[in-house]
């Protein structure tokens, strides 16, 4: 993940006008997981078919102001290079899209991925593609994901994300085959770095991905908990808490803001936090409330064993009669 | 059909689909949301579920998507366009998301049982967002052997059930679920700064309002499971009184034996009673055991929600005593 810092937000160029500035800036790009792994699982065929490109379409959806991307989903589409040309079959991407889009209805193209070292004229070629058309990103800029997983020696190392946002240079005036048709094809693109996070979509699904990934250091990935959970919460809120009282012991008062955050929790504190003996009544009268449900839903899954058993027995009796 | 058996016992998901099916039922939470998983099975009878996707709409109850014509051209048509990109995927199975045990439906068991019959190793990933927000809970089950059985011979009375050794305790096996990864992908969450940890999952009051509702699904399936007990009830009512009707006439028949006997004329057969009375039909028990499978899944859920709410609880007032 890189942080914002490191990049120079340039005023970002509009794909309508080639290289007509927009106003807007500050743009980038969120990755949901599981669009990040769809990615690599796509971009693992290029290993295998020894270099052969391969690229996909990016799904997902823009902020209002066009300037958040959120790459939520993925899928690959075919293509074939030959020489300085790359024939992309739109047709696959035009099914699969409209197919997502039945299941997806708010989400739209954002643009394309591969893997790449180099930026080169096939990049122009492809970003092209997905600059222009109804079923495309148009009417707005196409963003390019690259993920790198070679290094210098050929060798395969951690996959490196890359992201970028294309506008159009120069007058349009190549012809290249794309697709089935031939088109007037703009060349030339400037490829702009903007900032890449990977996010997750929900805290149900963080807790799955944090699962995860121990899993992969660990080697074991658990699907079903069961109360031993809980324990490692109470653990949680337990190292907090001291953690929380070192800070405060030691004295220091750097973080004024959850120093006055802390104050103004104590001094907004209801009333009734003050009265324990009420408060440990209130928390025992919880407390037999709860096992009261426990008692009688015991009872209910009893009954329906019990008449389970019965039904049977009494099946068996009526055998004998 | 020639192979009844499964012979494909474990599930590998690749944590693609894993994530992305989890979001999709978790970020549509309260609606429910199906999907099909495709893959292919390996030598070994292991079944590798390497796509997903889900169905365009949200379903009205636990199953409704899966048989639907909607649902299943959909289905067709994605799995075609898969194909086209040289992936060799075939149907597996589905996931279904639901809370608790209310996805023990009559259609979702129904499209399963069918859809086993065709391929006998088919599956449904289950998940369970009953502790949505909290924790993940996703199991993978099949119909057993025995309601197979049952089902191919639409048998479902006690005796049969007996027979069978079926009951709501096995209605369905549930599957191992590995998750598998490619090595890049793999290579990727290695190198990754781990994430924050999620510190929603720690807040007491966020989670209040799910034990009222797998209260209020028991509730309801308790209902169910009563209409149907009712009717079983009024037959075994009826056959109590058809009984004694021949007990008593059997009884009779004893008492005129023993007259025609004194008297030395022919006894009258027994077994006569077999031609005049008629034993009402016993209803199908289909009904109940999904019932019963439900409600000991919800209540299950609901007792660990309960130790886990007084464990909490506890610990708070534990320490109350100290301040």
């Amino acid at each position: 993940m890189s942080s914002d810092n490191s990049f120079m937000h340039l005023v970002r160029p509009g794909v309508s006008a080639p290289a007509a500035a927009s106003t807007a800036h500050n743009a980038q790009v969120k990755i949901h997981t599981p669009a990040m792994l769809s990615i690599l699982e796509i971009v693992s065929k290029q290993i295998i078919s020894s270099n052969k490109r391969i690229i996909g379409t990016l799904l997902g959806s823009r902020s209002e102001d066009g300037n958040i991307f959120e790459i939520m989903d993925v899928f690959m589409v075919p293509c074939n290079e030959t020489g300085d040309s790359i024939a992309i079959e739109d047709q696959t991407h035009k099914t699969l899209y409209q197919l997502y889009k039945k299941s997806h209805p708010k989400q739209s193209v954002l643009g394309w991925f591969g893997s790449s070292n180099t930026i080169d004229s096939t990049t122009s070629l492809i970003h092209d593609f997905y600059s222009k058309g109804v079923d495309r990103a148009y009417p707005f800029p196409a963003i390019h994901l690259n993920v790198e997983y070679l290094n210098n020696d050929n060798q395969i190392v951690a996959p490196k994300v890359t992201t970028y946002i294309g506008a159009a240079v120069g007058k349009p005036a190549t012809t290249a085959q794309i697709g089935w048709n031939t088109n007037v094809a703009t060349n030339s693109y400037i490829f702009t770095p903007i900032p890449n996070q990977l996010i997750n979509g929900t805290t149900t699904e963080k807790i799955a991905f944090n699962n995860l990934q121990q899993g992969v250091i660990t080697n074991t990935t658990n699907l079903h908990q069961d109360l031993s959970y809980l324990s490692q919460q109470l653990e949680k809120v337990d190292s907090n808490l001291s953690e929380l009282i070192n800070y405060i012991d030691s004295g220091k008062s750097d973080n004024v803001d959850l120093l006055r955050l802390l104050s103004n929790t104590l001094l907004n504190r209801p009333q009734l936090l003050s009265n324990i003996e009420e408060l440990q009544k209130l928390f025992r009268d919880h407390n037999q409330d709860v096992i009261m449900v426990e008692y009688l839903t015991k009872a209910v899954k009893d009954q329906i064993e019990l008449s389970a058993r019965l039904t049977a027995a009494s099946g068996e009796n009526k055998y004998e009669a | 059909m020639s192979d009844q058996t499964s012979s494909a016992n474990t599930i590998t998901i690749s944590s693609s689909v894993l994530l992305s099916l989890i979001r999709h039922t978790s970020e549509n939470y309260p609606s429910l949301f199906s999907g099909a998983l495709l893959g292919f099975e390996d030598d070994n009878g292991v079944i590798d579920v390497t796509h997903g996707f889900p169905f365009p709409y949200p379903d009205q109850y636990e199953g409704g998507s899966l048989k639907s014509r909607s649902g299943a051209q959909y289905q067709k048509d994605i799995l075609e366009n898969f194909k086209k990109l040289g992936y060799g995927i075939e149907f597996q199975g589905w996931f279904q998301s639901t809370i608790s045990g209310n996805f023990v439906t009559s259609q979702l068991v129904e499209a399963l049982a069918q859809q086993q019959l065709a391929n006998a190793n088919s599956f449904i990933i289950i998940h369970d967002m009953s502790s949505i927000g909290k924790e993940v809970s996703l199991k993978a089950l099949r119909l057993s052997q025995g309601f197979m059985t049952a089902y191919q011979d639409g048998k479902w009375k006690s005796k049969d059930l007996e027979h069978l050794k079926l009951s709501y305790f096995n209605i369905f096996d549930e599957l191992n679920v590995e998750v598998k990864n490619q090595a890049l992908v793999n290579l990727y969450l290695a190198n990754l700064k781990s994430t924050e940890p999620e510190l929603d999952i720690l807040n007491l009051a966020s989670h209040q309002t799910s034990t009222g509702q797998l209260l209020e699904s028991l509730y309801s399936q308790i209902d169910s499971f009563n209409y149907d007990q009712n009717n079983f009830n009024y037959y075994q009512r009826q056959l109590q009184k058809e009984q004694s009707k021949i007990n008593q006439w059997k009884q009779q028949r004893k008492l005129e034996n023993l007259e025609r006997v004194k008297k030395g004329d022919k006894e009258l057969d027994t077994e006569e009673w077999k031609t005049l009375f008629r034993l009402p039909n016993e209803p199908s028990r289909f009904n109940n055991m999904l019932h019963s499978h439900a409600i000991d899944v919800l209540a299950d859920d609901i007792l660990k929600k309960c130790d886990e709410e007084l464990t909490k609880s506890s610990v708070i007032e534990r320490k109350l005593t100290l301040a």
